[in-house]
C-alpha cells in the first residue's frame, strides 16, 4: 500500500470529524540497505524496509499520538479512533498549540544521478570488499569492519492548518573502523564519510585515501600514550566543536527541556551565556548537513539564529512548546519514524566562522591540546546541570603551538556555559557533515543531524586520561 | 492481517518454493503504550502496534536478510525477491554452515504481566500525579520535572528450514522521573528509572525519594582536585559499564575478529577471584528473560567468570559453528531484519556480603558515585573506561563532606577488576539487563580541578 496526499487528507478530515481540534498526519517510508565487510568476509547485506503512519490529535482535553505499521484504511481509522480517545485520556490542563500563520505547501526532493539501491550489488560489495583488505594490508591493524550505508526516506506530513509537506532524501556513504594492535596494546578508530544524494557520490571520492589514512591512524594510537588528566587550553577541530556544540549546548536549547525546566538555559532569554565570539545557529538545509526542508508537525524549518555575540536569543521548538514558552515556530518538531510522536530537536546545528586564521589559533598555546574529531565516539549532556562529556578521537599535546605528542582515550569534560565564556578565538574554516550510519539520540529516539563549525580555541577545558 | 504464525509459515512457503537452500523466518508484533508527564500534566499519550519480519535467506553458502514493517504477504513477497537477488550476488561465506538445526523453548516464567499488557491509564496518571507531590514532601527545594511510563507488549515467532514454529510472549516496563533541586542560585538533577518485566515489584514512592534525595545532594557538590582515590560505584552505574565495557569483550564474533581484550583467556583468572559474572536467559522474570534467542535457539545459563576465571565466551549460532560448538543461546537482533550476533540475555554480577552503607563506612575517604555520564562511551577494545560523574559525594568514615561532580573518572575495567578490586556489596540492582551490586575500587585516576 503506497501513500499520498489524497490518502493524508482523508486521514485528516477523519481526526476533524471525531472532534480533533488540531491533527497532524504523518506518512513515512524509509528503505536502507546495510553491507558489511568484516575482516575479509561479507558479514552482512541487509535490506529494510519500514513504513507506517501515525497522527498526532490535540483535543479539548489533551493531545495523543497513535501509529500503525499497517496501511490499509481500515488500520488507519482505527489508528485514528485511537488517537482521540487516548489524547481524550491525556486530561491536560492548559493545551495550547500555534499554528502556521500561512500554511505552506513544500516538496523537497535531493537531486540523485544514479540511484544507489539500483546499483549492482556485486559492485557495492567489490569496492567494501576492496578497501577492507586495503586497511588489513596494513601491518599491526588486526581488525576492519567497513561499512556501506543507503538510505531513501520519503516523508509526507500533512496538518489541519492547511499545511502539506513532502519530501524524498538519498543518503550514501561508507565507514571504517580499523583496529590496531600493536604489543599487547589495542586502539580502535572508526570514521564514515556519508554524502546526501546517489552513488555518484561514492563514485567520486578517494575511498582508499580515506582508508589508509584510518588505519594508519588506528596504528599510531595504539602506540599511544592515555593524556595526563586535568585541564588544559585546547584547541578543538571542525568536528569536536560540530560535537560540543550539538551536544553540551544545543540539547539545552531544545524548548521541551527548557519547558520542562530540564534545561540550564531555562529563563536566560536575552542573557549573556558565551563569549563575544559565539553565534550559533541551527538550520534545516546548508551544504554538508542532512536536509530538514520542514519537520514533522509541518512547519517549515527555518535558520534560528540561538545565539548571537554571546547572547541567547532563541529556544528551538514545537508547535507545543511554542505555545507554552509564547515563542516562535522554529520548525524542530522531528521524531526517528512513525512509532514516535514529534519531539524537539535540532537539525544542523552549528557555530558560525570567525576571523582567525587557523596559524593565529595556535600559535599562542603554551601548553595545551588539539582536540581531534576523526575517530571520535560521540557525546552525552546532562541539560539540566550543563555537564557534558564526549570521546573525542586521537589527538595532540601541544607545546608553543607545535603538536608534539599522539594521545588516545580522550575524554573531554566540563560545563557548557564555562566553556562558551572560555572561548576566545574562532576560525573562518565552516565544515558541516552527516551521516547515514548514526545521528542524535534523545527519549529513545535516533534522528540524522548535522554539526559542525569551525576551528576554536578555549582557555580551559577538563581532560580525563588514566 | 493473518495471526502471527500462520504469517510466517506462509512465509516460509513463500521462500520454500522460491527455490533457497535453507530460510528462517522472523516475526515480531509490538504493541507500546507511553504517557509522558511534564509541568504538572500528562503532555502525550502514545499508543500503536507494529509487525516487522525478518527473512533470513540462504543460497548455498550465500547468506543475506530482508526485513521490515508489512501490511500484507505481498510485502513480505517483495522482500523475499529483494532477498533472493541480493544473495544471489554476494559472495560465498566460506564459513557459513546451516541455520540451526533444531530450535525450542526453554522454561521461563514471569515474563509477561496482564498489567502491562492492558495498561491502566488511569492508574498511570494517577502514579504520575502522586509521583509529583513526592519531592514537595520531603523538601520544598526538590520538585518533579517530568515523569514517564512506557509499557510494551510483544510476540515473537520464528521458523526455518528444519523446524516448526515457535512463539513466545513477554512484556516490559519502563517507569522514569526525574527531580530537580533550587537552593538560591544553586541548581541539581538526578533521573531514576525501573525496567522491569512484570509490575511485581514496582514501587515509584521508592523511585522518587531516591531520585530527590540525590538532586537534594548535589545542592551541595563541588568540583575536586584531580588525583586518585578509592571509588564505590552503585549498582546502576556500574552496570552500565559493565554493559559497555565487558560484555561486548565477551561476544565471540568480538573474540574471533581479534577485537577483544579477553582473547586467548578462557581458564584464566581475568578477575578478582572474589567475582562471579553469570549469563542466564531462562531465569524467572528477568529483564531480557525469554525461552529461545532470536535464532530460535533455548535460553541458559552459563557461569562466564567463576572466581575471577573467564569460562566461556557468548555464542551465536555462527560463531558456533565456528568452532564446532553449541550455541550459547545469545544469538539476539537489533532488529528483525538484522542478522543474529551474540549478545548479553541478563548479565548478573553476583552480590557479595556487606551491604553498601557499611562497605562506605569500612572504606576511610572514598567517593561514592550515584551518577555518571558517557560510561557507555568506553571501549570494549581496549577495556578503558571514561566517565563523567554527574552525582556523588566524597564520604570520609561514613560521613558525607561534600557532594562531588564534574569529575571524570579513568581506569581499564580488568586492572579496576583485579589488582584496584576493593569489595563487591550485596544490594543488587539492574540497569537493564545487567544485575549488578556496588563494587569498590582503590586508588582511582579522576580528573577534576
Amino acid at each position: 500500500m503506497e501513500f499520498g496526499r489524497e490518502l493524508a487528507e482523508k486521514a485528516l478530515n477523519r481526526a476533524l470529524n471525531l472532534g480533533a481540534l488540531f491533527a497532524v498526519v504523518r506518512f513515512h517510508a524509509n528503505k536502507y540497505e546495510l553491507i558489511t565487510i568484516d575482516n575479509g568476509f561479507l558479514r552482512q547485506y541487509s535490506y529494510t524496509v519500514a513504513k507506517g503512519m501515525g497522527v498526532e490529535v490535540y483535543t479539548s482535553s489533551g493531545r495523543g499520538y497513535a501509529y500503525t505499521s499497517d496501511l490499509r484504511w481500515e488500520s488507519i481509522d482505527k489508528t485514528i479512533e485511537r488517537s482521540i480517545s487516548i489524547a481524550r485520556a491525556a486530561s491536560s490542563k492548559n493545551l495550547n498549540v500555534v499554528f502556521e500563520e500561512e500554511a505552506k505547501k513544500i516538496y523537497f526532493k535531493t537531486p540523485v544521478k544514479k540511484d544507489p539501491l539500483s546499483i549492482d550489488p556485486n559492485e557495492k560489495i567489490k569496492l567494501l570488499m576492496d578497501l577492507n583488505k586495503l586497511s588489513l594490508s596494513r601491518a599491526e591493524i588486526a581488525s576492519g569492519i567497513t561499512n556501506m550505508g543507503i538510505e531513501i526516506d520519503h516523508k509526507l506530513v500533512a496538518s489541519s492548518d492547511g499545511g502539506l509537506a513532502e519530501s524524498s532524501i538519498t543518503g550514501v556513504g561508507i565507514s571504517h573502523m580499523a583496529v590496531g594492535k600493536v604489543g599487547i596494546s589495542s586502539e580502535r578508530v572508526y570514521d564514515s564519510e556519508s554524502f546526501i544524494g546517489g552513488y555518484e557520490h561514492i563514485e567520486k571520492y578517494d575511498w582508499e585515501g580515506f582508508i589508509s589514512e584510518l588505519s594508519k591512524l588506528a596504528v599510531e594510537a595504539s602506540k599511544a600514550k592515555t593524556p595526563s588528566p586535568g585541564t588544559y587550553v585546547a584547541v578543538l577541530d571542525n568536528e569536536v566543536i560540530g560535537l560540543f556544540i550539538h551536544e553540551a549546548f544545543g540539547h539545552a536549547s531544545e524548548g521541551d527541556l527548557v519547558r520542562s525546566g530540564s534545561s540550564i538555559l531555562s529563563g536566560r532569554l536575552g542573557e549573556k551565556i558565551g563569549s563575544e565570539q559565539v553565534t550559533i545557529v541551527d538550520e534545516g538545509l546548508v551544504d554538508g548537513g542532512y536536509p530538514v526542508p520542514f519537520d514533522d508537525e509541518c512547519t517549515p524549518k527555518k535558520k534560528t539564529i540561538v545565539v548571537e555575540n554571546g547572547v541567547l536569543k532563541k529556544y528551538l521548538t514545537s508547535r507545543i512548546v511554542a505555545a507554552f514558552l509564547n515563542s516562535e515556530l522554529t520548525g524542530n518538531a522531528r521524531a526517528m519514524n512513525f512509532t514516535y510522536d514529534p519531539i524537539v530537536r535540532q537539525t544542523n546545528f552549528y557555530m558560525e566562522p570567525g576571523d582567525f586564521s587557523l596559524e593565529e589559533l595556535f600559535e599562542d598555546v603554551d601548553y595545551g591540546i588539539y582536540l581531534r574529531g576523526r575517530g571520535a565516539m560521540g557525546g552525552q549532556v546532562d541539560p539540566s546541570m550543563g555537564t557534558f562529556t564526549f570521546h573525542v578521537g586521537p589527538s595532540y599535546i601541544l607545546r608553543r603551538g607545535e603538536l608534539i605528542e599522539l594521545v588516545r582515550g580522550v575524554v573531554v569534560s566540563g560545563n557548557i556555559l564555562d566553556v562558551l565564556k572560555n572561548v576566545d578565538a574562532v576560525a573562518k574554516d565552516l565544515k558541516i557533515r552527516t551521516s547515514v550510519f548514526g545521528g542524535c539520540g534523545k527519549e529513545g529516539q535516533l534522528v540524522r543531524v548535522g554539526d559542525g563549525g569551525p576551528h576554536i580555541k578555549v582557555r580551559k577545558i577538563i581532560v580525563g586520561g588514566e | 492481517m493473518l495471526e502471527l504464525i500462520e504469517l510466517a509459515e506462509r512465509a516460509m512457503g513463500i521462500l520454500n518454493s522460491s527455490g533457497v537452500s535453507e530460510a528462517e523466518v522472523y516475526v515480531t508484533e509490538t504493541c507500546s503504550t507511553d504517557l509522558k508527564y511534564v509541568k504538572g500534566e500528562v503532555d502525550v499519550v502514545r499508543s500503536g502496534r507494529t509487525i516487522l519480519v525478518g527473512l533470513r535467506i540462504v543460497l548455498g553458502k550465500r547468506v543475506t536478510v530482508v526485513g521490515g514493517t508489512i501490511s500484507s504477504l505481498s510485502d513480505i513477497m517483495e522482500l523475499a525477491e529483494s532477498g533472493i537477488k541480493i544473495a544471489k550476488a554476494s559472495p560465498e561465506d566460506p564459513n557459513w554452515r546451516s541455520l540451526p538445526k533444531s530450535i525450542g523453548k526453554a522454561p521461563v516464567g514471569k515474563i509477561f504481566d496482564e498489567r502491562i499488557a492492558n495498561p491502566d491509564i488511569e492508574w498511570s496518571k494517577q502514579v504520575l500525579t502522586e509521583s509529583a507531590k513526592i519531592p514537595r514532601e520531603l523538601d520544598s527545594r526538590a520538585s518533579l520535572v517530568s515523569a514517564g511510563f512506557k509499557y510494551v507488549k510483544a510476540r515473537r515467532v520464528i521458523v526455518n528450514s528444519y523446524a516448526e514454529a515457535i512463539s513466545d510472549d513477554s512484556t516490559k516496563f519502563l517507569y522514569y522521573v526525574e527531580i530537580k533541586a533550587f537552593e538560591g542560585g544553586s541548581e541539581s538533577g538526578f533521573t531514576e528509572f525501573h525496567a522491569s518485566t512484570t509490575l511485581e515489584d514496582f514501587s515509584y514512592e521508592s523511585i522518587v525519594k531516591k531520585a530527590a534525595e540525590r538532586a537534594l545532594a548535589g545542592l551541595r557538590a563541588k568540583a575536586i582536585e584531580t588525583g586518585t582515590y578509592n571509588i564505590v560505584l552503585t549498582p546502576k552505574v556500574f552496570g552500565s559499564i559493565a554493559a559497555s565495557v565487558l560484555a561486548p569483550a565477551l561476544y565471540a564474533d568480538n573474540v574471533q575478529k581479534n577485537r577483544s581484550p579477553l582473547v586467548n583467556k578462557v581458564g584464566k583468572e581475568v578477575l578478582n577471584n572474589e567475582i562471579n559474572v553469570i549469563d542466564d536467559g531462562c531465569i524467572n522474570g528477568l529483564y531480557s528473560s525469554q525461552a529461545f534467542d532470536d535464532e530460535g535457539v533455548p535460553t541458559k545459563r552459563k557461569n562466564v567468570f567463576r572466581k575471577g576465571v573467564l569460562e566461556t565466551y557468548l555464542y551465536d549460532n555462527y560463531t558456533a559453528q565456528l568452532e564446532s560448538r553449541e550455541s550459547t543461546g545469545n544469538g539476539l537482533r537489533r532488529s528483525p531484519s538484522s542478522i543474529p550476533r551474540p549478545s548479553i540475555t541478563n548479565l548478573l554480577i553476583e552480590p557479595g556480603r556487606c551491604d553498601l552503607d557499611s562497605a562506605i563506612s569500612d572504606l576511610g575517604r572514598v567517593i561514592v558515585v550515584y551518577g555518571t555520564i558517557g560510561e557507555w562511551l568506553s571501549n570494549p577494545i581496549s577495556g578503558l573506561i571514561n566517565a563523567t560523574i554527574t552525582n556523588a559525594d566524597l564520604v570520609e568514615n561514613g560521613r558525607v563532606l561534600y557532594g562531588v561532580k564534574g569529575a571524570v573518572l579513568a581506569g581499564n575495567v580488568y586492572s579496576l577488576l583485579k589488582e584496584q578490586y576493593l569489595l563487591i556489596t550485596r544490594d543488587v540492582e539492574n540497569y537493564f539487563n545487567v544485575y549488578s551490586p556496588g563494587i569498590a575500587f582503590r586508588e582511582v585516576s579522576i580528573a577534576g580541578k
